[in-house]
């Protein structure tokens, strides 16, 4: 079984909104586009850290991820702005 | 601002202490514990952010500022702005503080140390609170507060603000004499560089805004972009020279190389609290599942998720129509004893008629809806203490995203089918403005509960003996409002609110037992807030439009018939006026005199319906004479007034029209003007008018007429 959901090309950069739920992986970095991204760095979404996907919301947009020992909830489009690498299925850390 | 030996006679000096803190640190609970409950609240000029002080208990000279809560420095909301501008003295009216006491949730360290480093940079005097001692200990974690306190360089106290654990020793640090800044900050590194941002620094360093030491930190925070149009002017408070010569910086330069500065400068600081936390902190080894955890496996399952969601709505709907019920009743008791008693006492006169026609029965006219307002306010403060409100949130969003709305637009929605008046007060949770105003011009579509009357009386009188039509029309009335809501919605925030989409980035807060003495706090404080700031306009227009309906006055003749005096005064001539214009939606001058007078508030159609008709006793939506008058009421050439087609239009017209003047004044109260009210009564005037004429012009042409 894939760990990623939805089909991928191989040349576009893994980004946290296709990253499956129960599956972790760590943070390349965030795209920066006005002050969208700075925002998700804020809350503490930087390059290096541990982010797993927790859950998905009933009607499949939010997300819940887990980093830093809290958990965030944030829209499949913002989650696009993450790019992500090093993923693991053991890291539904708390 | 170092070490102010200030003797110990500082009775009469009164000092400033401002709390700051992520949401859900606790912070307000702390404030609470350190007032003893003695706050008062207001709204910081010109906003509706709600400002919370109070005076330290025993230390009458130490006042408390309760600021909103926040993640960072960064302005995001006009709450953060506000948090900002009242930290570094830029308000208007919040004077600077003398000691800033910053809030941390320590079971939540990393994130929340990122607000704390940066307030402690501004090199004020500054304490730091490490809040939730007891979840630290029960998941059995550690935290070496010494060790932080040596890294931050100022004050750390651990409390359990639930307990009271630690207060003493924080009051103790906030009345010492001897706050500092931070003497020895091991974090100074702020190292966004570019030359845009070289160039803010040199700005903020000549206008002398700042202490020279937080230059950098507050330059960074200058620079972020685009939160500019949501949180108002970013430097409202600052001396226009300065503003306009940032903004020219920001139209020089927009070159993404700032954000990625910024973006530096945010990874340096949590790389940095990442070491710090490491050895600060020591994790459990056997890390639990938490209560959270399994509550929201069920709570946001896919499919018990929204059941046991709809359960709570269920109840807090259940709650504000019936336990409001009694209350509202006797509220209208009073309001009518009231207004007898001064009748009595005052003897007849036009004056006692103001009085008691125009004052009284205006106030109750608000002071009525005051029962559900409580029940709601009630519900959203206990459902926000909980963290549930997170959760509301993270379910419904998909949905509302649909019509382009967050997920925290369906709590106000939703309240609307009860009364839309604390509906707009609930769309203060929702921090983007263009979201939450789209939010408060569509609430009012929601058919609420003063709609009632009017279908039940109108369905009753005209559509017979058949349960299942009757309902059926009812039901379909609140899907007509709430469809129209959503379709407008999605209107406004492709025009009128159009924009970016703004990031809907919410914390999960684990789930905490709400305390109920909190909630009530809460909820009588927002309640009062209303009372007395919507009230003034109501009371205002509810004597307008009484005088409208009192003069000028029939000639007293023993002959002339009931509800004369109504149809001859400047209201029944409004309704005669607009007959030709109505007269295309199936509706007379009679129903013209109660859309009218039922501008104030719709409920009273009922009540101008009996008098037009000059039913005896006093019209409800029970009274059958008022029935059998609807049902038997004529045009001069014979027709029937009120065919089933017309008793369509006239309840589509009522749940579309906003006719709600308790509404009307709370928008102009929370947007700040009066454009926003105007254009709602517009947009929904036109709507109604519309879909009537739609309605009976297509019926007949059906043949229905």
């Amino acid at each position: 079984m894939s760990i990623i959901e939805r089909s991928t090309n191989s040349d576009t950069p893994l980004t946290l909104d296709r990253l499956a739920v129960g599956y972790s992986a760590r943070i390349d970095h965030v795209e920066l586009n006005g002050d969208r991204g700075l925002h998700l760095m804020e809350m503490g979404l930087t390059p290096g850290t541990t982010v797993a996907v927790a859950r998905m919301a009933p009607f499949g947009d939010p997300i819940e991820v887990r980093l830093r020992g809290y958990r965030l909830s944030l829209r499949l489009a913002e989650a696009q702005h993450v790019v992500i690498q090093g993923m693991s299925e053991e890291g539904a850390q708390r | 601002m170092s070490t102010v030996h200030s003797p110990p006679a500082t009775q009469n000096r009164v000092r400033r202490v401002a709390l700051i803190g992520n949401p859900n640190s606790g912070k307000t609970s702390i404030f609470n514990r350190l007032t003893g409950l003695h706050h008062k609240v207001a709204n910081y000029a010109g906003v509706t952010v709600e400002r919370l002080e109070g005076v330290m208990t025993s230390e009458p000279n130490i006042r408390l500022l309760d600021l909103p809560g926040c993640y960072s420095l960064t302005p995001r909301s006009i709450d953060q702005r506000i948090a900002r501008d009242a930290l570094l003295g830029w308000a208007d009216d919040v004077q600077r503080p003398d000691l800033l006491v910053v809030v941390v949730d320590a079971s939540n360290l990393e994130r929340n140390l990122f607000l704390a480093t940066q307030v402690v940079q501004l090199n004020l005097p500054t304490v730091v609170v490490c809040n939730m001692m007891d979840v630290v200990r029960t998941r059995g974690h550690r935290i070496d507060l010494a060790r932080l306190e040596a890294k931050l360089g100022v004050p750390v106290i651990g409390t359990t603000a639930a307990t009271g654990e630690g207060i003493d020793r924080l009051r103790d640090a906030i009345a010492s004499t001897d706050t500092r800044a931070a003497s020895a900050c091991a974090w100074c590194a702020d190292d966004a560089k570019s030359p845009q941002l070289a160039a803010v620094r040199e700005l903020v360093r000549t206008h002398g805004l700042i202490d020279d030491k937080a230059v950098d930190l507050v330059s960074t925070l200058l620079l972020v972009p685009a939160v500019l149009d949501e949180s108002g002017p970013a430097c409202a408070h600052l001396p226009p020279a300065f503003a306009s010569a940032l903004a020219e910086l920001h139209r020089a330069n927009e070159s993404s190389d700032e954000v990625s500065a910024i973006g530096q400068a945010v990874h340096a600081r949590y790389r940095w609290l990442g070491e710090c936390v490491a050895e600060v902190f020591t994790r459990s080894a056997t890390d639990v599942i938490t209560v959270s955890d399994r509550i929201d496996r069920v709570a946001t399952h896919k499919v018990l998720g929204p059941v046991c969601f709809g359960a709570v709505m269920l109840v807090m709907l259940l709650a504000i129509f019936s336990w409001a019920t009694p209350l509202m009743d006797g509220i209208d008791w009073l309001v009518g004893a009231l207004g007898a008693a001064a009748s009595t006492l005052l003897g007849a006169g036009i004056l006692t008629d103001l009085i008691v026609d125009g004052v009284i029965a205006g106030v109750g006219n608000v002071v009525v809806f005051f029962p559900q307002i409580c029940i709601l306010f009630l519900f959203i403060a206990l459902l926000e203490d909980s963290g549930y409100m997170a959760r509301v949130a993270f379910v419904m969003d998909g949905l509302m995203s649909k019509v382009g709305l967050h997920g925290k637009s369906f709590i106000p929605l939703l309240s609307s089918f009860a009364c839309a008046v604390p509906a707009i007060l609930a769309t203060r949770t929702i921090e983007n403005r263009r979201d939450r105003f789209a939010t408060m011009m569509v609430a009012p579509l929601m058919s609420c509960s003063a709609r009632l009357p009017i279908y039940i009386i109108l369905i009753s009188a005209l559509f017979g003996r058949d349960l299942w039509l009757k309902t059926g029309i009812m039901v379909g009335m609140y899907i007509l409002g709430t469809i129209t809501a959503l379709c407008v919605a999605l209107v406004l925030k492709k025009t009128l609110f159009k924009g970016p989409t703004p990031t809907f980035v919410l914390e999960m807060p684990p789930y905490r037992r709400p305390r109920l003495g909190a909630a009530l706090r809460n909820t009588w404080d927002r309640a009062k807030l209303f009372l007395t700031q919507a009230g003034s306009v109501i009371l205002a227009m509810s004597v307008v439009l009484w005088a409208l309906a009192y003069f000028p006055q029939a000639p007293k003749t023993a002959d002339a018939p009931p509800g004369e005096q109504l149809r001859q005064s400047y209201m029944g001539r409004v309704g005669r006026t607009l007959e030709p214009i109505i007269e295309p939606l199936g509706f007379d001058w009679k129903i013209g005199v109660g859309l009218a007078s039922s501008f104030a508030a719709r409920e009273v159609f009922v009540a101008t319906m009996g008098v037009v008709y000059g039913v005896e006793e006093e019209a409800d939506e029970e009274s059958l004479t008022l029935r059998e008058q609807i049902a038997t009421a004529t045009w001069p050439d014979g027709r029937k007034v009120f065919t089933p087609l017309v008793g369509v239009s006239l309840m589509v017209f009522y749940a579309l029209a906003c006719q709600c003047m308790s509404t009307l004044a709370v928008v102009r109260r929370e947007t700040g003007s009066w454009g926003w009210p105007v254009f709602m009564f517009t947009y929904m005037t036109a709507l109604a008018y519309a879909a009537s004429f739609v309605v009976y012009q297509g019926g007949k042409l059906l043949g229905w007429g």
